[in-house]
């Protein structure tokens, strides 16, 4: 066992005493991380200045304020996620729309004085009511058929034969929300990219730390000491998927730290003013995050013994990427499809399906304990059978020398 | 004397890939690198393994190392045996040859304890060792410098210390001073004289003929992947010199002149 660890710490010696590496291997994560925000931030930042204003908070200008008018506004916002707010002005009409087209309002609004009063009664020639608004500013298009549509609503109530949903209620019943969209968007797409995350993070190490040491040289140095085989090769497998385990969470957090911002951003923020959660670590449990964890942690060592395989079998760096790049193209099919929702119990002994459907299955909610342990016990086998048949090949003169 | 190795009838044989087989002009699928050899060294010489190229020291020597299986044969170092307790052997010997590469990596220093951790070397055993072959070989201001930076002789040096880093008994030396300048070349056959000194048995391979002259006390010829002599290095040099010695015994094997 002595052994086992002597060969483990050189490993992260050679590791972490290595910049490069370290940087090579956490460096896409920070990459990722500072795109999304960016884009997200530039997105947003370019949404608001079109815009002219916060997307959710609507200001309208008005001289004559109407009770009956503001009663149907919050009635009609009430789920939506905007809020308008009514300010009354004494400035004149050619100042307002000039605060308009200037963006420091969304909309001016131009009613008689006792507007509420003066419709009531029946008269010859109607009031007239006048929005102004910037069809150039999404903000203000949108508070405009807003206001035209509460105008309408207070029309109809004007010769009330009956109400249509005119309490306070919420009468979308709709079961799906937006956060069970999002879920189910992250059930599709998580598996994917974690596959591809772990699948990169373990090519970007392996080759290099045993086709290479073969290739040079260095690793029939240890060969010809009492060291076991078995350890060498166990020694290797534990090292890089620890080493391959950081990449594929630095790639995983830089990518779901970020990925709100861009989907927020891309909206101009208004997702985030309605209420709605994208961020996967408020969507989700502690219990979810760490079944995921629990499953990645048991695939990283799968992909890391079977990219060994590879570079054990090959004859130079070069080979065993070109390779285990084959391996990658296939991981990353069989992560996408996981979309299918192949749900019985066979997929469970698949290699990589099991824990692509693993990862969807608990992102979306329908995760079976059943599934998830056959995953994780069948991956523990994976992770044996590898170790031994690389012990095995390890202490080959063909393979190694 | 103490017989300290014995080889019985080794017998190895590569295969040739298609490019090998047209490299070597043959159509012949395997290439026989030793067709039964047999010797014996005996404690606390330096035993000297003499061939030209291609005559099979370098395999005898893998096959002694366990680096490498034999086809057919067997031998054993301290009596034991390299085909069925490899582990053990690997723990008694010390091995240097040209192929076994030190990790670029990495520093004199850091190599020292590692390869030591790996041959169970106690700490303060290690420390002391260390300290002396650092000193011997120069290697102590080099000794935080990555392997990768030093010169191919230093290199050699670091690799040649390396070799025997648990103290071994019997040490196995593929070709030591290949390479070496005549300065750097004195070093290590001084240090072997040393390690002779010591009790130490050692096992070299070389095809130059002064080097076997002037330390070793046995020799055996290989010629074509068998042993076609095998005697004190006094005898065999009675009456002629070495170089005079190996070019007869060459045209009597091979029935060609040189
Ligand atoms: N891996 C291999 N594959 C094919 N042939 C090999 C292999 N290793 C050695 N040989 C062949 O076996 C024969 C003996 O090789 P070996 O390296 O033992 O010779 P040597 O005596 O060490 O020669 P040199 O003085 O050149 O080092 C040579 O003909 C060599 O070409
Ligand atoms: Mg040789």
């Amino acid at each position: 066992m002595k052994g086992l660890w002597t060969i483990i710490k050189k490993e992260f010696s050679r590791f972490f005493r290595d910049k490069k590496l370290i940087f090579t291997m956490i460096f896409p994560g920070i990459l990722i991380f500072a795109i999304y925000s960016v884009m997200g931030t530039v997105m947003n930042s370019f949404i608001e200045e079109e815009t002219g204003a916060s997307f959710t908070e609507m200001r309208v200008l008005t001289q004559n304020p109407s009770d009956r008018l503001e009663q149907l506004v919050i009635r009609n916002t009430a789920h939506s996620g905007y809020e308008v707010e009514f300010i009354t002005t004494s400035a004149s009409e050619e100042d307002a729309k000039t605060q308009v087209a200037e963006g420091a309002y969304e909309a001016y609004l131009s009613l008689p004085a006792d507007f509420d009063e003066l419709v009531k009664e029946d008269r010859e020639v109607v009031p007239e009511v006048k929005i102004f608004y910037n069809s150039d500013n999404t903000a203000s298009s949108v508070c405009y058929s807003l206001l035209t549509e509460c105008f309408r609503q207070y029309e109809e109530g004007l010769v009330n034969r009956f109400n249509v949903n005119s309490g306070m209620t919420n009468y979308d019943l709709a079961e799906t929300d937006l956060d069970e969209i999002m879920e189910m968007m992250y059930s599709m797409l998580v598996p994917f990219l974690l596959i591809m995350f772990v699948v990169t993070g373990a090519l970007s190490i392996t080759p290099e730390s045993i086709a290479g040491e073969k290739e040079r040289g260095t690793i029939a140095t240890i060969l010809v000491t009492p060291v076991k085989r078995g350890f060498v090769a166990l020694g290797k497998i534990i090292s890089l998927s620890v080493f391959a385990s950081l990449g594929a969470l630095s790639s995983f957090l830089g990518t779901m730290l970020s990925l709100p911002m861009l989907i927020n951003g891309s909206s101009g923020g208004v997702l985030e003013g309605a209420g709605i959660s994208f961020n996967l670590f408020e969507l989700y449990s502690v219990g979810d995050i760490v079944g995921l964890l629990f499953i990645v942690l048991y695939f990283v060592p799968v992909m890391v013994g079977l990219l060994s395989l590879i570079s054990t079998l090959s004859k130079s760096v070069k080979e065993a990427t070109s390779a285990s790049s084959a391996v990658m193209i296939v991981s990353m099919l069989v992560g996408l499809s996981s979309m299918f929702g192949i749900d019985s119990l066979w997929a469970a002994f698949v290699p990589i399906l099991n824990v692509a459907i693993a990862i969807s299955s608990v992102l979306s909610g329908t995760a079976s304990i059943g599934f998830i342990l056959a995953t994780i016990g069948m991956n523990f086998v994976y992770v044996g059978l590898l170790s031994l048949l690389l012990a095995k090949l390890f202490g080959s003169e063909k393979i190694m020398l | 004397m103490e017989e300290i190795l014995r080889v019985e009838n080794l017998k190895k044989t590569f295969p040739l890939s298609a490019k090998q087989r047209k490299a070597e002009n043959t159509k012949e699928k395997r290439k026989t690198a030793l067709a039964g050899a047999s010797f014996s060294a005996y404690r606390g010489e330096i035993f000297g393994l003499l061939g030209p190229n291609g005559a099979g020291k370098t395999t005898t020597l893998r096959i002694l190392s366990t680096l490498i299986k034999a086809d057919e044969g067997d031998a054993f170092i301290n009596g034991k045996s390299v085909r069925r307790e490899p582990e053990a052997v690997r723990a008694q010997i010390g091995f240097l040859t040209s192929e076994l590469k030190l990790e670029a990596f990495f520093s004199p220093d850091y190599l020292f304890n590692f390869f030591s951790d790996l041959h169970n070397v106690p700490l303060d055993v290690r420390e002391q060792r260390k300290k002396a072959l650092f000193e011997k070989f120069g290697i102590d201001k080099y000794a935080f410098t990555k392997v990768g930076d030093l010169s191919t002789g230093m290199k050699q040096k670091v690799s040649l210390v390396i070799s025997i880093v648990q103290d071994p008994d019997i040490i196995i030396f593929d070709e030591p001073t290949n390479g070496l300048d005549v300065l750097t070349a004195k070093v290590v056959t001084d240090f072997l004289l040393e390690l002779k000194a010591q009790g130490k048995t050692i096992i070299l391979s070389t095809h130059i003929f002064s080097l076997i002259e002037k330390i070793c006390d046995r020799v055996c010829i290989l010629i074509d992947g068998k042993v076609v002599c095998e005697s004190m290095l006094k005898e065999l040099t009675a009456e002629k010199n070495l170089e005079d010695k190996f070019f007869d015994i060459y045209r009597e094997v091979k029935g060609e002149e040189v």
